[in-house]
C-alpha cells in the first residue's frame, strides 16, 4: 500500500516543480477526465470496504472513465453539445453517492467493534 | 507465490496510477491559476486601454477648446463684446481660470522621516487631509490670492479629503510629500504658518517645512467644471 501512497506523493512533487504547465487548451478535458478519476477513486474505496474490491475492475474502470469522459467532452464541444455538463453532473452525482456509502460504512464497522468490544469478557 | 507476484503487479500498477493521478491534478491546479492570472491580466489591460483612450479623448477635445478659442480671440470684437471679455477676464481670475505669478510662500508636508517614538500609532507618521486643509484655510485666512497643491489649484469647488494612502485634490490623488504654494503677503503667511499651534504640533510627528520664494508660479484650475445643479440666482438690478 505504502508503494501507491510514495507514488502520488512523487506525482505531486513533479507536478508542483515541472517547469511547464500543461497546454491551457487541455484544461477543459483534463478537468472532467480528473473528475472521472476521482468518481473511481471513491469508488474503489468503497469497493474494499465492502470487500469486494477488484484490482482489474478499478484500474480499467478508472482509465477507460477519464480517457472517455474527456474524449465525450471534445465530442460534444466539435457537436455544439455541451456533454461537459452531463458528465459533471453524473460523475458529481456518484462522488457524492460514494462519500455517502463510505460513511455508512465506516460508521458501520465502527458501532460492531464497539459491540464486539462490550461483549467480550474482561 | 504466483498470486503474490501478481499482487506486486498490480500495486506497482496502482502507484503508477497515482503518480499519474497526482501529477495532473497538481497540473490542472496551476493551469487554472495561471487562467485566473491571465484574466487579471487581461482586466487590467482592458481598463488601462480604456484610460488611454479616455485620456486621448480629453486631448483631443482640449485642443479643440484651444483653437476654438483662439477663434473667438481673433474675430473682430463688438463694442458691447469688449466690456464683457473684461467682466469675464477679471471674473476668471478670481475664480482661479487663470495663472497667477508673484511672490508667496511654498509649505513642504511629508510622511515622518524620523523614527517612530516608542508604542506611537502608526497613524501618526502619515500626513492627512486636515493637515493640507488646515495650512490651505491659514494661507487663505492670512490674504492669499492663489493657492495650489502639488499643482490643484485650490478653487471653490475644490476638495481635500484623504482617499486611502493617498490624498485627493480636485479629486486628482497624490501621496506625500504635499507641496502647497500660495501667493500673497509673504509676511503674513509666514507669521500665520509659525503662531499656529496645530502645525507646531504636527511638525513634531511628521516633517512640515515652509519658506518665502520671491518667484511662483500658480497654475490655472485645467479640470472640468459642471455647475448644473446650482443655477444661477436672479438679482434684481
Amino acid at each position: 500500500m505504502w508503494i501507491v501512497i510514495i507514488g502520488l506523493i512523487l506525482g505531486i512533487v513533479i507536478g508542483l516543480s515541472f517547469p511547464e504547465v500543461l497546454p491551457v487548451s487541455f484544461a477543459h478535458y483534463l478537468s472532467i477526465a480528473l473528475l472521472a478519476a476521482l468518481d473511481s477513486t471513491f469508488g474503489g474505496i468503497r469497493a474494499s470496504l465492502e470487500r469486494r474490491f477488484v484490482q482489474l475492475t478499478f484500474v480499467s474502470g478508472l482509465i477507460s472513465n477519464a480517457v472517455l469522459a474527456a474524449l465525450l467532452t471534445y465530442l460534444g464541444d466539435k457537436m455544439g453539445v455541451q456533454l461537459y455538463y452531463a458528465a459533471l453532473f453524473a460523475f458529481g452525482y456518484r462522488i457524492f453517492q460514494n462519500l455517502g456509502s463510505i460513511r455508512h460504512l465506516i460508521i458501520d464497522r465502527w458501532a460492531r467493534s464497539r459491540a464486539k468490544l462490550r461483549q467480550t469478557p474482561l | 507465490m504466483l498470486d503474490r507476484r501478481h499482487s506486486q503487479r498490480y500495486l506497482a500498477v496502482l502507484a503508477l496510477i497515482a503518480f499519474v493521478l497526482g501529477f495532473l491534478v497538481t497540473q490542472q491546479i496551476r493551469v487554472v491559476a495561471y487562467l485566473q492570472n491571465s484574466a487579471n491580466l487581461r482586466e487590467g489591460q482592458a481598463l488601462s486601454y480604456l484610460v488611454t483612450r479616455a485620456l486621448n479623448g480629453n486631448l483631443a477635445l482640449k485642443s479643440e477648446v484651444t483653437s476654438l478659442e483662439a477663434r473667438v480671440l481673433a474675430a473682430p470684437a463688438a463694442p458691447s463684446l469688449t466690456a464683457l471679455r473684461t467682466q469675464l477676464a477679471q471674473a476668471s481670475q478670481t475664480a482661479g481660470f487663470t495663472a497667477v505669478a508673484g511672490s508667496g510662500v511654498e509649505v513642504f508636508i511629508q510622511d515622518a522621516v524620523t523614527p517612530a517614538y516608542p508604542g506611537e500609532p502608526p497613524q501618526f507618521q502619515l500626513v492627512h487631509d486636515q493637515y493640507v486643509l488646515h495650512i490651505v484655510g491659514l494661507l487663505t485666512g492670512a490674504g492669499a490670492r492663489a493657492v495650489a497643491v502639488n499643482g490643484q489649484r485650490y478653487v471653490a469647488t475644490t476638495a481635500i479629503f484623504c482617499a486611502g494612502p493617498t490624498i485627493r485634490v480636485n479629486g486628482v490623488p497624490y501621496g506625500s510629500p504635499y507641496v502647497i504654494r500660495a501667493v500673497g503677503p509673504v509676511a503674513a503667511m509666514l507669521s500665520a504658518l509659525q503662531h499656529d499651534v496645530d502645525v507646531a504640533g504636527w511638525s513634531q510627528l511628521v516633517s512640515i517645512r515652509y519658506q518665502a520664494a520671491p518667484h511662483l508660479q500658480i497654475p490655472p484650475y485645467a479640470l472640468p467644471v459642471t455647475m448644473s445643479l446650482a443655477k444661477p440666482a436672479k438679482i434684481r438690478q
